[in-house]
């Protein structure tokens, strides 16, 4: 058994922290230390007796000690993996940045990528991330960092610009589920029952807007097969009942989107259609309540976000007192499985979010895009996975120039920068100048205690 | 004395093909023959030469495509159009016709006349050059705003600065959507102090650069702003002169060329419109850097819309137009399948006029 240490910044996390205490629990080949910190130091204690309950348990394979540190430093320090899963803020300023925007006409379904939220969540984000990236330079330079938040393309980059020697990569899982389902394409059409981990895709783009222009299963090429899926289902969607939509919950879609964008572009948007619709023209799928139903996806209230919060750290106390059972099961992330590969104890090809060295050749060079990547012992070289489609091609550059634009934002310390760059989000392109500066004053009023970094700009 | 020979293709003689040539003809050590397609109606050209003020140093002739190629230095390609703005549906809906024969005359001399300047007389630059380049990969066409140093020294006039002459400014952008980057009167630079011009002020506050652009183009890349540019300074046209090419003289002229890296970051063979340095037979454009994110966001669409259209176009794709139609500003209300709509009934009278 590999021992080694991890250090897990927002280790106080209520979800991905116990989804990899899990992970971790399951894998028989790994062991050691993970030094939870989170600047809610209860948070991160109370995940650390979930994680060593995790352990005592008669399933556990993993032999994994949870401490809490109490700094960055005592965390990074020997420190042969970081991993990062924060929320830039509070569920209270999502609520502004998410929901405020709904009097402008514009809904956002997940709210922490692209669009107004994604760019003030980037504004909280980015001077967090830089104490982050320098306490890594100071204390564990040669480790691997996995980051987990989002915005994630940005989280990734502000890593790299900080610290450009960083050996940092971002995870998502959504390409994952686009795999689940063309893994039911193939099923659907041969007959074929496969591991959805066994589909061949070439993913290609930025996170939450990735598309697939190549997917296979040995010798089945599925992309023909996809176009006969999407005929068949474009109206309908995957779900069996009309209705079912309404009841997947709050993060969960009947993937209309996705075949809508399939059937125009022939391409396979290879995110969630919550994800997708936040990068494109309002006017295509956000267009109002009616237009959202018929599309069949939910937006996820940030008081939905709140609730399940309360419920986990609810959950979390009663672990704490003895009162509940911990379980373990595996999280379908590839965590694990990458730091098994940069150990060297296995080979992985995944997706993952790097700057970009040529893998995707018709993008911007450095900026952080979403491709395959193949892991070894203390590597991850992306896969040249040639040109992106077209029209993918454009609207990413759109968001690629638009991070750009916040970057600066946060390089020059000036927010009149971020509130162009709202201006020319694809979501908000259709308001006039007034309206942005209207919106951008709204919300930058609510969520001004996180923004001490920025000098100027704050009145226009 | 040294000979010259010019060819003018296509099939159309406007007044800005009188203007580039005499620019040519005023050169008094050079000699020009000028070949003009016998696809140009006789009767046309007759009225050309008549504008013209060509002395007796001078021939003009009309003849083949072929013959005019023949050792031809300069190409000069002249096609009819009438867009209202060089971008946006009107420009596309118009630009299978143009863009077709801009193509096919580019293939030609790129074939025929591998060493000649090609000049395309077009009011769809950016669109025009974009096929060409994609068509030929010459490095050496070139294009002239002749409107541009009007709307630089409307911009001088509106700082409240002193008419200088020369007026030294490095431009950058697309043809037809370019911007001011640096710009001296003298020893004053306009973006070097604070600017106390209110009206200028706020183009600044918005954009970090100063557009060179028509009113019209604005008013389509950024249709909810209703912001007025100051208006051109009259009748100072700018110097289409590209004698130099031919004397060895040297200058410095704005003009558009394939980026081969002048614009730091943007795609090689975008056509980039910035300070060239012009010398014998040779163009090299002057190192223009970046423009302001928010513009170079706005550029990024127009010249991928561009070359989707380029693509639809050489293509005979629905689909490419389709998603031109789709990034396209005046359609940002529509749904994805009323754009589908909307490009069909364009795509089917393209290919309708394609079979006739």
């Amino acid at each position: 058994m590999k021992k080694i240490k991890i250090a897990y910044i927002g280790g106080g996390s209520r979800l991905w922290a116990r989804n990899l205490m899990s992970d971790m629990a399951l894998e028989k080949d790994l062991g050691g230390e993970v030094a939870l910190y989170d600047i809610v130091a209860e948070a991160a204690k109370n995940n650390a007796i979930i994680g060593n309950n995790m352990m005592a348990k008669h399933e556990a394979l993993g032999d994994w000690r949870f401490t809490c540190a109490s700094s960055l430093e005592e965390a990074l320090t020997f420190a042969d993996f970081v991993l990062i899963s924060i929320l830039p803020g509070t569920f209270e300023e999502m609520r502004h940045y998410v929901h405020d925007t709904e009097k402008w006409g514009l809904y956002q379904t997940v709210g922490d990528t692209v669009g107004p939220a994604g760019i003030f969540r980037g504004l909280i984000m980015m001077p967090m991330y830089e104490v982050i990236a320098k306490a890594i330079q100071s204390y564990a330079p040669k480790a691997w960092v996995l980051n987990f938040t989002n915005p994630m393309t940005l989280c990734v980059q502000t890593l790299y610009n900080v610290f450009p020697e960083i050996k940092a990569f971002g995870n998502c899982h959504e390409v994952f589920f686009v795999q689940r389902i063309l893994s039911r394409v193939l099923k659907e059409k041969t007959g074929l029952d496969i591991p959805y981990h066994d589909i061949r895709i070439n993913p290609l783009g930025i996170n939450h807007f990735t598309w697939i222009n190549h997917a296979t299963y040995d010798e089945y090429d599925i992309m023909p097969m996809y176009q006969e899926f999407v005929e068949q289902y474009h109206d309908i969607g995957l779900l069996p009942k009309e209705d079912d939509w309404k009841h997947v919950g709050p993060f969960g879609s009947a993937e209309k989107v996705k075949l809508d964008l399939f059937h125009h572009f022939q391409v396979i948007a290879a995110a969630g259609d919550r994800h997708l619709v936040e990068f494109l023209p309002h006017a295509w799928y956000l267009n109002g309540q009616d237009q959202i139903d018929q599309n069949k996806f939910h937006l996820t209230k940030v008081q939905t976000r709140i609730d399940i919060m309360n419920r986990g750290n609810e959950s979390a106390i009663r672990i704490r007192d003895g009162l509940e059972e911990v379980s373990i099961h595996p999280s379908g992330e590839d965590g694990i499985e990458q730091i098994k590969a940069l150990l060297g104890l296995t080979e992985l090809i995944t997706n993952v979010n790097m700057p970009n060295l040529g893998q995707i050749s018709n993008l911007p060079l450095g900026h952080v895009v979403e491709t395959n990547a193949l892991f070894r012992k203390d590597s991850v070289r992306p896969i040249m996975s040639g040109e992106m489609e077209p029209f993918p091609a454009t609207i990413t550059k759109q968001h690629i120039l638009t991070h750009q634009l916040l970057w600066k934002a946060y390089v020059e310390k000036d927010l009149s920068f971020a509130r162009e760059a709202l201006g020319y989000d694809q979501v908000t392109m259709h308001l006039s100048p007034d309206q942005i500066d209207a919106m951008f004053d709204e919300i930058i009023g609510h969520i001004q205690p996180y923004l001490t970094h920025y000098e100027r700009g704050i009145v226009r | 004395m040294k000979t010259f020979q010019c060819a003018i293709l296509g099939n159309s003689l406007s007044s800005e093909v009188t203007n580039w040539i005499q620019s040519l003809l005023y050169e008094d050590q050079l000699t020009w023959q000028i070949a003009v397609s016998l696809e140009i109606p006789n009767q046309d050209y007759q009225t050309w030469l008549l504008s013209l003020k060509m002395d007796a140093r001078h021939r003009s002739f009309q003849a083949t495509n072929r013959e005019c190629l023949q050792k031809a230095d300069i190409v000069f390609l002249s096609v009819e159009e009438a867009a209202s703005i060089p971008f946006g549906i009107d420009t596309i809906s118009q630009s299978y016709q143009v863009i077709r024969t801009y193509v096919d005359l580019g293939k030609m001399v790129a074939t025929q006349a591998p060493d000649a300047w090609i000049v395309p007389l077009t009011s769809m630059r950016a669109l025009v050059m974009s096929a060409l380049w994609k068509a030929t990969h010459s490095q050496k066409i070139i294009s002239i705003d002749l409107n541009f140093h009007e709307r630089v020294l409307a911009w001088e006039s509106a700082l409240g600065l002193e008419a200088v002459q020369p007026l030294r400014y490095v431009a950058l952008g697309i043809p037809d959507f370019s911007w001011i980057v640096e710009a001296t009167n003298q020893d004053q630079s306009w973006y070097g102090e604070p600017i106390k011009n209110q009206f200028v002020s706020t183009w600044l506050a918005r954009f970090r650069a100063l557009p060179v652009c028509s009113q019209g183009v604005f008013d389509y890349v950024y249709p909810l702003y209703s912001m007025k540019l100051p208006k051109p300074i009259g009748n100072t046209r700018t110097n289409l002169s590209l004698a130099s090419l031919f004397t060895g003289k040297q200058t410095l002229r704005t003009l558009a060329l394939p980026n081969t890296g002048q614009w730091k970051g943007f795609p090689l063979g975008c056509p980039v419109e910035t300070l060239g340095l012009v010398r014998l037979n040779q163009v090299q454009p002057v190192y223009a850097g970046t423009l302001p994110e928010g513009v170079t966001i706005q550029s990024m669409r127009l010249y991928d819309q561009m070359q989707l259209v380029v693509d639809a176009i050489l293509g005979d794709s629905s689909q490419r137009l389709f998603e031109a139609m789709a990034l396209d500003r005046s359609n940002l209300s529509y749904t994805l399948d009323e754009i589908r709509e909307r490009s069909n009934i364009l795509f089917e009278t393209w290919m309708k006029y394609k079979s006739t």
